[in-house]
C-alpha cells in the first residue's frame, strides 16, 4: 500500500525514465539481437531471440577478408599512441599557458581557440598532398602508413586538448606552485615534481576522452589508410557494410557490438570523471 | 632552504632525448632535401633550431613547454588551414590543378596529332652509329605494287557487262578460249568470283565465246565507248587472292589478265634529326619482308629497353616530311617480339614563350592566356587548351556563391537546413535531457539503472551508433520489418531530415541529461523553497527560476553543442551521405550541411571544385568562429586571460 502510494507520487518520472531506457537501449538491444542470430538478414521479425548462435562473431575471427582483430589492434595502437603522446605533449603547453607568465601569451591563446574552429575535414587535401609528400622521402611516416596517420592526429589534437587541459590546470590551486618556487624550484621542476603528480588523475581522464574521440575518427582515417590490413576499426566496420546493410548485417552487428564493448566498460566504469571533464567545455565527437 | 636541485640523472636525459629528437629531425631534413621537398626541408631545419634553441639554452622558458605542440600544431594544422583558407582566392578545380608551368609543359606534350593518313609503322627500337643513348628507329613502309601474278599465265577473253539490271553493279563475263585455266567461264564483280559451266552461258557462235549468262546485261557499244577510259582501272576478283584487269578491246571483247597486288618495303632508319632511306641491300628482313636488322643500326636489347623507355616514350624521331611532321613511339615491343608501335604526328600546338601564346600551326588558331586559368583561342572564345592551371581569381568564388544560381540555390537550402538542423538538434537533446534530468532529480527506485541503460547511447562510440541506425532505418531494415512499415526512412526528403534529428537525439540527448542533472544539483535548494513558502506552485517555480538559473548556466554548453552540430559531419555523411540528392545527379542532398555539401565538392564528385570549397569553408569558419567567440565571451573563459 504504501508503495502503490509511493510509486503514483513518483509516477511520472518512472514514466520518463522508462520512456528514456527504452528509447536509448532498443537499437542496442536490436543490435545484440541480431548478432546472436543465425540469420543474416537485415530484417527482424521480432524481439524475442528464437535462436543463439555464435556463428556471427567466429566469421570475425576466421574471415580473412574481414580482419576484425587486426583493425582493433590498428586502432588501439593510433588511438593509444595518439592520446598518450598528445596529453605528454599537450600538458606542457596547457601548463605553460595557465602558469607562467610570458609575452603574447593571450594572442596565443585566442590563436588557439581561433584555429580549433576551423573544420578539419577540409583541410584533408592539405593534408593529403604533405603526407604524399613525406611518403617520398621518409616512407615509414607518409601516406598509408599507421605511423603518418599519428602524426596528423597528434597535430590535429592539440588544439582541444591544450584548451581543456589548461581548464584543468587553472583548477589547481596556486600557493602549491609558489611554496615550490620559493624552495627554489625551476619551472620544469614545479611542471614534473609538483605538477604533474598532481594532475595525473585529470590527464588521465584527457587521455581517455582523447582516446574516445580518436577511436571515432572516421574521415582522415578512410582517406589516409586505404589498404585493408591497415584500417582502423571504424572505417573497416563502415567498409563491410559499404552501404549494404542487407548483405553482411550479422556479422556486421557482432564487430560494432565487440568494437564498443570495451569503450562502453572504461565509460562506465569511469563516467565520475569523464563527466567532469564534460563540464570543462568539451563536447565529445 | 634550496629542496630543488639540479639533478644529473634529470640532465643526463634530457640530453639524451634532444639529441635524439635533433638526430631524427635532422635524418628527415636530409632526406627531404634529397628528394626535392625544400619546403618541407626548411620546415624541418626550423624544428632543430628550435629544439636547440629551448632545450640548450636557458633565454626562453615557456618555449621548453611549448616547443613540441607548437611543431606539430604548425605542420598539421595551421600550415593546411593556410593552404586551404588561401585556395578560396584560387580557381581551382579539376582541369586547373597545376601550376602554370606544368599546364604548358603538358599542353605542349599533348599538343600533337597524327597525320592526315593515320601513317604508322612497325619498327625495330635501336640506336644509330655507336652512341647507345641516341635513339633510332627501323623502320619498313609498306607500298601495294600490282603485277602479274607469279606462276598464272592464263588469259581470258571477257565481256563488260553489269548485273540485275543496275549498271553500277559491273561484272565481266570471261572465257578460257585458249584452255590453260581450269575455269572455262566465270563471272567476276570488284567482290565475287563465280566459276560457270558451259551450261549456265550464251555462246558467240563464231569464237565459242561467253557472251551471256542470267544476271548480267553486256554494255552496248554506245555505253561502251563512253566509259572507255576508265576500263583500265578496274579490277575484278579473280579466285580469292588475285584480280582481272582488263586490256584493250578487241571486236568488243576485252583481253583479261591475272593480276594480283604485292607488298613492297622501302627501308629507313630515323634518328631525332635526320630520316634516312636505306637500300634493301642493307638490311636483314624477316618472313614478310620487314626489316629486322641493318647496317649502323644496333637493336636495342630488353634490358636498354627497359632503361630508356622514359626517352623512347619522349622521343620526337624525324619523319620523311620536315617538321611539324614526326614519328612518336606509341607502345614498346610486348616481351617476345621485336616491333614496337609507331605512328606519324603533327606537333600542331607550339608555345611562343615570348608571347606566352600557344599556337596552332595547322588552323592558325592563336591561343592567349586568358587571366581564369586557361589559354583560350582569341577568335573562338569557347575553345580552350587543356589542361589550365590554378589561377587566382581574387574573390570571384565568392562571388559565385552568390550570383551563380547553380550555386547559390542549393547552397542556400543546405545553409536553411545547416542552421535547422543545429538547431533543431540542440532544441530536442536539451529538452529530452532536462526531462529526464528533472525527472530523475529525487531519489527514486531504481534510478540508477535507468541512468546507466540511459547513458548507453553516450558511451558506445557514435560511429558505431550511427553505422547501426543506418542499417536499422534501412527500407529492409529492422524498424520497417518490425513495425510492418514501408517507410523510405533515408531516401524520402522529409523522412530523411526526421530520421538525422531523431538519431541526433538518441546520441546527444544523455549528455545534456548529464550536464543538466549537475546543474540542478548545483542550483541552491533554498531558492525553490522561499518560492514555495511565497505561493508559487511548482510549475511557476520551474519556469520563473529553476529554468532561467539552468539556461543561464548551461548557455555556454548549448552554444558549444550548436557550433558542434553545424560541423557535425559524421552523422549526416555516415547516415544519409547528404541525400537523398536534391534533383538526379545534383551534388547536394536534402540533409546536407555546409560541411558535408564542401566535402562533396571537393572530394566526392567528378568535377572536383577545391576553389569553391575553400570559399565555402572560409564563410563556416568566419560562422562557427563568430558562434563560439561569443559563447565563450558568455562563459568568461577569456576572463583569465593573464
Amino acid at each position: 500500500m504504501i508503495i502503490l502510494r509511493w510509486f503514483q507520487q513518483n509516477s511520472w518520472r518512472h514514466f520518463v525514465g522508462l520512456f528514456g531506457t527504452i528509447f536509448a537501449i532498443f537499437p542496442l538491444y536490436l543490435v545484440v539481437l541480431a548478432s546472436f542470430s543465425p540469420s543474416q538478414s537485415l530484417q527482424s521479425t521480432s524481439f524475442i531471440p528464437k535462436a543463439f548462435v555464435l556463428d556471427n562473431f567466429t566469421m570475425l575471427f576466421t574471415d580473412p577478408t574481414v580482419p576484425f582483430l587486426l583493425w582493433m589492434k590498428n586502432s588501439a595502437l593510433i588511438a593509444g599512441a595518439v592520446s598518450l603522446l598528445s596529453v605528454f605533449i599537450g600538458a606542457a603547453s596547457a601548463f605553460a599557458f595557465s602558469r607562467l607568465r610570458f609575452k603574447g601569451k593571450r594572442v596565443g591563446l585566442q590563436a588557439l581557440l581561433l584555429v580549433q574552429m576551423f573544420p578539419s575535414v577540409l583541410a584533408l587535401s592539405a593534408i593529403y598532398v604533405i603526407m604524399e609528400r613525406v611518403f617520398v622521402f621518409a616512407p615509414e611516416w607518409g601516406l598509408g602508413t599507421l605511423g603518418g596517420l599519428v602524426l596528423v592526429y597528434l597535430g590535429g589534437s592539440m588544439g582541444v586538448n591544450i584548451w581543456l587541459m589548461k581548464g584543468f590546470v587553472d583548477s589547481i590551486p596556486l600557493e602549491l606552485d609558489e611554496a615550490a618556487k620559493v624552495d627554489g624550484a625551476s619551472a620544469m621542476q614545479t611542471y614534473w615534481q609538483i605538477f604533474v603528480p598532481l594532475a595525473m588523475p585529470i590527464l588521465s581522464v584527457v587521455t581517455l576522452l582523447s582516446f574516445i574521440g580518436l577511436f571515432n575518427e572516421f574521415i582522415l582515417a578512410r582517406m589516409f589508410l586505404p589498404e585493408t590490413e591497415n584500417r582502423t576499426i571504424a572505417v573497416g566496420l563502415q567498409g563491410f557494410i559499404g552501404g549494404q546493410y542487407s548483405a553482411n548485417w550479422g556479422p556486421f552487428a557482432a564487430g560494432s557490438l565487440l568494437a564498443s564493448v570495451p569503450i562502453i566498460i572504461v565509460f562506465m566504469t569511469l563516467q565520475r570523471y569523464i563527466i567532469g571533464g564534460l563540464t570543462a567545455g568539451s563536447v565529445k565527437g | 632552504m634550496r629542496i630543488f636541485k639540479g639533478n644529473i640523472y634529470a640532465v643526463i636525459a634530457k640530453l639524451i632525448f634532444v639529441t635524439l629528437a635533433m638526430s631524427i629531425l635532422g635524418y628527415l631534413m636530409l632526406a627531404a632535401f634529397g628528394t626535392g621537398d625544400t619546403n618541407i626541408a626548411i620546415f624541418l631545419a626550423v624544428c632543430i633550431l628550435m629544439v636547440a634553441f629551448a632545450y640548450l639554452t636557458n633565454i626562453s622558458i615557456p618555449l621548453k613547454f611549448f616547443a613540441p605542440g607548437i611543431m606539430f600544431l604548425i605542420a598539421f594544422v595551421i600550415v593546411p588551414m593556410v593552404f586551404t583558407l588561401s585556395m578560396s582566392v584560387f580557381k581551382y578545380q579539376t582541369g586547373n590543378m597545376l601550376s602554370k608551368e606544368q599546364a604548358i609543359s603538358t599542353i605542349d606534350q599533348q599538343g600533337v596529332t597524327s597525320d592526315e593518313n593515320e601513317t604508322a609503322y612497325d619498327v625495330v627500337l635501336g640506336y644509330y652509329g655507336d652512341k647507345a643513348s641516341s635513339i633510332a628507329i627501323l623502320g619498313s613502309e609498306e607500298q601495294q605494287v600490282e603485277g602479274a601474278a607469279p606462276g598464272v599465265t592464263a588469259k581470258f577473253d571477257t565481256v563488260l557487262g553489269y548485273l540485275d539490271g543496275d549498271k553500277t553493279k559491273l561484272a565481266v563475263l570471261a572465257t578460257d578460249t585458249w584452255g590453260d585455266s581450269q575455269y572455262a567461264f566465270f563471272l567476276a564483280s570488284p567482290t565475287t568470283f563465280t566459276p560457270l559451266t558451259d551450261a549456265d552461258v550464251t555462246l558467240e557462235e563464231v569464237n565459242y565465246t561467253a557472251i551471256s549468262t542470267n544476271g548480267f546485261t553486256r554494255f552496248s557499244k554506245a555505253e561502251l565507248s563512253a566509259m572507255i577510259e576508265s576500263i583500265p582501272g578496274l579490277k575484278f576478283k579473280y579466285e580469292t587472292r588475285y584480280f582481272l584487269k582488263l586490256g584493250a578491246p578487241i571486236k568488243g571483247f576485252f583481253e583479261g589478265s591475272v593480276n594480283q597486288s604485292m607488298s613492297v618495303y622501302t627501308y629507313f632508319i630515323s634518328t631525332k634529326d635526320k630520316f634516312r632511306i636505306v637500300p634493301a641491300a642493307d638490311v636483314v628482313k624477316d618472313g614478310s619482308g620487314m626489316a629486322i636488322k641493318a647496317k649502323n643500326f644496333t637493336k636495342f636489347t630488353s634490358s636498354q629497353i627497359a632503361k630508356y623507355s622514359e626517352e623512347i616514350g619522349k622521343a620526337h624521331l624525324a619523319y620523311k616530311k620536315p617538321a611539324p611532321y614526326f614519328i612518336g613511339i606509341e607502345t614498346l615491343p610486348s616481351p617476345g617480339t621485336s616491333f614496337a608501335y609507331s605512328i606519324v604526328q603533327i606537333k600542331n600546338i607550339q608555345y611562343d614563350k615570348k608571347a606566352d601564346t600557344f599556337t596552332n600551326v595547322l588552323s592558325g588558331d592563336v591561343y592567349k592566356d586568358d587571366g581564369k586559368g586557361n589559354f583560350r583561342n582569341i577568335k573562338e572564345t569557347k575553345d580552350y587548351l587543356d589542361p589550365g592551371w590554378r589561377q587566382g581569381v581574387w574573390f570571384e568564388n565568392f562571388a559565385s556563391l552568390l550570383s551563380d544560381t547553380r550555386i547559390r540555390d542549393p547552397l542556400i537550402q543546405v545553409f536553411i537546413w545547416t542552421i535547422a538542423f543545429a538547431f533543431l538538434t540542440v532544441m530536442t537533446q536539451f529538452a529530452l535531457g532536462l526531462l529526464v534530468a528533472i525527472a530523475m532529480d529525487k531519489k527514486i527506485r531504481g534510478r540508477g539503472i535507468y541512468r546507466s541503460l540511459m547513458i548507453l547511447p553516450y558511451a558506445m562510440p557514435s560511429i558505431m551508433s550511427i553505422l547501426i541506425w543506418g542499417g536499422m532505418l534501412d527500407t529492409n531494415g529492422a524498424i520497417n520489418s518490425l513495425f510492418n512499415l514501408d517507410v523510405q526512412w533515408l531516401q524520402d526528403p522529409w523522412m530523411a531530415k526526421i530520421s538525422v534529428l531523431l538519431v541526433n537525439l538518441w546520441l546527444g540527448f544523455p549528455y545534456f541529461y548529464l550536464i543538466a542533472a549537475g546543474s540542478l544539483q548545483a542550483i541552491p535548494k533554498e531558492l525553490a523553497e522561499s518560492a514555495g513558502i511565497d505561493g508559487a506552485n511548482p510549475r511557476q517555480i520551474f519556469r520563473l527560476i529553476t529554468l532561467p538559473l539552468l539556461l543561464r548556466m548551461l548557455t555556454p554548453l548549448l552554444v558549444a553543442s550548436f557550433a558542434f552540430n553545424f560541423n557535425n559531419f559524421n552523422i549526416i555523411y555516415l547516415l544519409t551521405g547528404g541525400g537523398p540528392s536534391f534533383e538526379f545527379g545534383s551534388v547536394a542532398g536534402a540533409t546536407d550541411i555546409l560541411i558535408s555539401y564542401t566535402y562533396k565538392l571537393a572530394f566526392d564528385t567528378t568535377i572536383q571544385n577545391y576553389g569553391l570549397a575553400s570559399a565555402i569553408s572560409v564563410v563556416i569558419f568566419i560562422i562557427v568562429a563568430g558562434m563560439s567567440m561569443y559563447g565563450i565571451r558568455k562563459s568568461k573563459v577569456l576572463d583569465d586571460f593573464a
